[in-house]
């Protein structure tokens, strides 16, 4: 591996000292990074800002005085934290559902004896063709009737059983060399056993892909909870923020201390995990 | 039988959650439904209505326009932004980063940085343009065209990250020994992209370009968030129309009907996209 | 290095934790309130912002302090998404106890079956001391649905200051306006001569509710009556279509011929609140946060009467009962008391701005020393309340949409019409 890096680093540099156009082009992707990042910066300085700051010259925005004091508010006197708590716990929750119920069934279709198995597979495999947002109106009212409107069970629950994560980790299980299963079994091994003792710590990278995929989905799942949750105090970020901001129109110091407030964990968690969720998300996405 | 512990847990979820709501929305589109009960049979109605009512085209037409205008804009810039990213440069793990971080950011971040940025008078944006002499007082969000535009660049901003990440997977699967091998035969480095690097990403492109024509059918949020749906109803996509008949107009039964036209549409497309990553596989 | 990063996302984590576990302790904003021990908790939804909030709060807070008996829970929900929840929340049977709802969604809600018979609930309600015209519009198949809290209506409201800057001020604190379409165009036009280029002459909304009940109030001063004939379930499509051209076209030259309004300010009562503007016309809900601005020197008056007759949108809050198959008849009872309670604090209600509905209080000495108020409570003789019938709030997302792409002057008022016509056809049934 090393010596393939430093062969492929050379060839690297052989073709850079190539392309005369190497320092523009990274001048460009330089400037369009920053232009990504500019909103995201400008939010940042805007919180710290004294609230009721406004001005007509862009520039100011950036310039001290700087406060904390909108945090301070912004925690106290607001829902956003328990927002961004019921977030957290939704999508933890739904996360760790989903990779129970999908490892099982994954498990069963891959490496167990039944019958009708490969009809239920497909049955599964039909999942993929029905997206959530064209049946929400009935799902809607199967949630009603089971009593689960505005609660955590009825925002979790409608999201776990995903038919992609079953196809994906069926395909890794597959993979699992047949040597280690027979052996296990030959030890008299249980079926519950060998899935949790050896397949399922053999299918970490996969079961890491999904869980990563079903945390930022639910994380930023709008649509269902817009329309399954009444309280505000079981509000989850993406519903509860635009009520608080939306009271704001021109005062633009609090709305952007709320957002930074919802968005600094995120982006910590991102800046720290940067490299296991790019591979996720190549990893699902080339999979799905 | 020692599979059903395994199965169960899924296959009940799956089944309540996700097949029972198709046979539930279609018992739904055959009445009169309201928030509060089931009213009465009206057989067809619904979908007559439907096709007779200019909201509904309308905003399936939006949803569609959307649809082509970011797809291809969006296969394009993550396109660029992975080549970018793939630069080898001091910077890189910066740029990905950079390219990246709206991505992680929730709808409801995104759409409200905007909307204040764009504000008219004392927006961030408008107060640039003034100082540089473009006095104009740009209404980004009420005007039709500036709108639409504010939408698209949203989008693609917000979302591009996903798409320059599967892309560049693609860049890194392509063997070095190639361009070592057309280095040799003197190719140009455009003359390298083209033969080379545009064919070898034609796999994944395809994959990209129907996974985004799949997500843009489910337009929603940062629309009703940003403009919502307006002005007057110029940027409504299908999925808001939906929510205002089920809830706002409180006509479930109606809504369910268009779902299912958005379901049908949405049929298509996956079936189009399982066939071709069939093709792709073989 | 791995190590640092898994404890600095544990602390992350943990900080997390930490922060909302002291939330919950705190409280937060109307959440996990302290219900005083062996009280019978009554919640309540309204949809009020800004100064209405305060109000109908320190009147709830008024009451709970009052007894030990009943606690109201008063939770205060968005404006846009109001109804739709609380249609949600009562049809999913976790709705509240009490609701406010505006007069014009009422026919709908009793329709759908979703609010309480008020006279099988056994408590007294002195309904002899409301406003019978109002009182009237609360009552369905002879039976009370709802408790009438106040009439409000769209009025106007100058800058004191500004307007004598220029000119336009008569020496007893009256405009130099004629009260003709003309008249309050020159007047709005020599405003915006007379100010320094960094104040508006009016400050107002190019979409949306007011730009609403602006173009309604011209065009029932025009003589329109209304969209639908007044039947509840069976209305009629009875616009006056020269009407609601005229009124709309006059609306529009404020904001493109005259330039008296500025197109797409994002807060139009800021603007006036820091006297940026020498005008405005909103809600009479204003009045209270204008009283409670500082330096703001400001009067109130109708709407000018500009055409044939006097007219002006107006519009009535009202207490609610919810129906739920298995609602604690003493929980219903306490909600009743509250309501009969609120509206006999009318005066309170009145500071925000509005008419109290309760004639008693009206003509009470404490209303009648309130500042302001009298120079609209007129307008309530003669307002125009908003269509009623089923179809009410469908009707106004109709019209509202509409009548916004004559403000940004994407269709004229014409087309505009049109397309209400279709559309309101469609929504009823005709």
């Amino acid at each position: 591996m090393g010596k393939a890096k430093s062969s492929s680093r050379k060839s690297a540099l052989l073709q850079r000292n190539r392309d005369p156009q190497h320092g523009l082009k990274v001048t460009v992707g330089i400037i369009i990074a920053l232009l990504f990042l500019i909103p995201i910066i400008w939010m940042l300085f805007v919180s710290l800002k004294p609230d009721g700051y406004s001005t007509t010259n862009p520039l100011d925005w950036f310039m001290p005085p700087y406060t904390f004091e909108n945090y301070t508010n912004i925690i106290e006197d607001t829902l956003i934290l328990r927002w961004v708590w019921n977030s957290l716990i939704v999508g933890v929750i739904t996360t760790i559902l989903t990779l129970i119920i999908t490892a099982l069934a994954a498990f069963a279709i891959s490496q167990m004896k039944f019958r009708f198995k490969k009809i239920i597979f497909v049955f599964f495999l039909l999942g993929l063709m029905i997206p959530g947002e064209a049946t929400i109106i009935p799902l809607y009212e199967i949630v009603k009737n089971l009593g689960l409107i505005d609660s955590y069970a009825g925002l979790i629950l409608p999201m776990i059983a995903s038919p992609l994560g079953v196809i994906i980790l069926k395909s890794f299980f597959d993979g699992v060399p047949k040597e280690i299963i027979e052996s296990a079994v030959m030890d008299g091994c249980s079926h519950f056993k060998l899935f949790y003792k050896i397949v399922l710590p053999l299918a970490k990278p996969a079961l890491a892909a999904i869980a990563i995929f079903t945390f930022i989905g639910s994380w930023n799942n709008f649509l269902w909870p817009y329309l399954s949750i009444l309280s505000e105090t079981l509000y989850t970020l993406p519903v509860g923020l635009p009520v608080f901001n939306s009271a704001y129109s021109q005062a633009y110091v609090l709305p952007m201390t709320a957002n930074a407030v919802a968005s600094i964990p995120v982006i910590i968690v991102f800046l720290i995990f940067e490299k296991q969720i790019v591979k996720g998300i190549s990893f699902t996405g080339i999979k799905g | 039988m020692k599979a059903i512990p395994f199965l169960l847990p899924f296959f009940i979820a799956y089944l309540i959650f996700t097949i029972f709501p198709i046979f539930k929305g279609l018992e739904m589109s055959l009445y009169d439904w309201s928030l509060v009960r089931k009213l009465d049979f009206v057989g067809l109605e619904n979908y007559k209505e439907m096709f007779t009512d200019p909201h509904f085209w309308r905003t399936l037409w939006n949803t569609t326009l959307f649809v082509i205008l970011t797809t291809p804009t969006m296969v394009i810039l993550a396109l660029g932004l992975a080549l970018f990213a793939n630069m080898r440069t001091r910077l890189q793990t910066f740029l990905r980063s950079a390219y990246f971080l709206p991505s992680i950011l929730s709808v409801a971040v995104i759409s409200f940085i905007i909307i204040f940025m764009l504000q008219p008078y004392s927006g961030f944006v408008n107060t640039i343009l003034h100082t540089i002499g473009i006095e104009t007082e740009l209404f980004w969000l009420t005007d039709k065209v500036l709108a639409w535009i504010t939408i698209v660049v949203v989008t693609l901003w917000w979302t591009v990250g996903f798409n320059m990440v599967l892309f560049l997977a693609g860049l890194q699967d392509i063997p070095e020994s190639l361009y070592e091998a057309s280095e040799i035969d003197g190719a140009s480095r455009w003359e390298q992209f083209r033969h080379i690097t545009l064919p070898q990403l034609m796999p994944i492109g395809r994959v990209i370009l129907l996974l985004q024509i799949l997500a843009s059918y489910k337009v929603f949020a940062q629309i009703l968030l940003i403009t919502g749906g307006g002005p007057g109803g110029a940027t409504r996509p299908l999925i808001q129309y939906i929510y205002e008949v089920g809830f706002r107009q409180n006509n479930l039964g109606y809504a369910a009907t268009m779902s299912y036209a958005l379901f049908f549409i949405l049929l298509i497309l996956s079936i189009i996209q399982l066939k071709a990553q069939r093709t792709e596989e073989s | 290095m791995k190590k640092w990063v898994s404890v600095l996302f544990g602390l992350v984590l943990a900080s997390f934790v930490l922060a909302a576990c002291s939330d919950d302790k705190a409280g937060g904003e109307g959440s996990d309130v302290e219900i005083p021990e062996g009280a019978t908790e009554v919640v309540m939804w309204n949809l009020f912002g800004g100064g209405d909030a305060e109000y109908m709060q320190e009147i709830v807070d008024k009451f709970n302090e009052s007894q030990s008996d009943i606690f109201i829970n008063n939770i205060q929900q968005e404006y846009d998404e109001y109804y739709t929840k609380l249609l949600t929340s009562i049809a999913s049977g976790k709705g509240p106890d009490l609701a406010i709802s505006h007069i014009h969604v009422l026919p709908e809600l009793v329709n759908q079956g979703l609010l309480q018979d008020l006279d099988s609930v056994d408590v007294d309600v002195s309904w002899d001391e409301f406003t019978p015209n109002i009182l009237d519009a609360t009552v369905y198949d002879d039976k009370h649905y709802a408790v009438p809290i106040d009439t409000h209506a769209q009025i106007f409201y100058y800058n004191n200051k500004l307007v004598k800057d220029a000119g336009l001020m008569n020496d007893d604190g009256t405009l130099k306006m004629e009260e003709t379409p003309e008249g309050f165009r020159n007047f709005l036009t020599t405003l915006k001569d007379k100010l320094p280029g960094d104040k508006y002459p009016m400050a107002f909304s190019t979409a949306g509710l007011d730009s609403y009940r602006l173009w309604w109030t011209f065009y029932t001063q025009l003589g329109g009556e209304h969209i639908l004939t007044d039947d509840l379930e069976n209305p009629e499509y009875a616009l006056d279509l020269d009407k609601a051209i005229k009124a709309a076209e006059y609306l529009k030259s404020f904001y493109y011929e005259d330039e008296v309004i500025p197109l797409n300010l994002q807060d139009f009562y800021s603007e006036f609140q820091s006297k940026n503007a020498a005008t405005i016309s909103t809600g009479v809900w204003a009045t209270g946060i204008w009283e409670t601005t500082e330096d703001l020197e400001f009067t109130a008056m109708p709407v000018p009467n500009v055409f044939d007759q006097k007219g002006a949108w107006g519009n009535s809050h009202t207490f609610v009962i919810p129906f739920y198959n298995d609602a604690d008849p003493e929980i219903q009872q306490a909600a009743l008391e509250f309501m009969e309670f609120a509206t006999d604090e009318g005066a309170i209600w009145a500071e925000a701005g509005h008419v109290p509905a309760k004639e008693t209080v009206v003509n009470s000495e404490e209303f009648k020393a309130l500042p302001y108020r009298s120079d609209y409570a007129q307008v309530a003789e003669y307002v125009n309340f908003e269509d009623r019938n089923i179809y009410s709030r469908g009707l106004r997302d109709i019209v509202m949409r509409n009548l916004d792409m004559i403000w940004t002057d994407e269709v004229s008022p014409e087309e505009a019409f049109k397309a209400i016509e279709k559309e309101v056809k469609d929504l009823i049934g005709g």
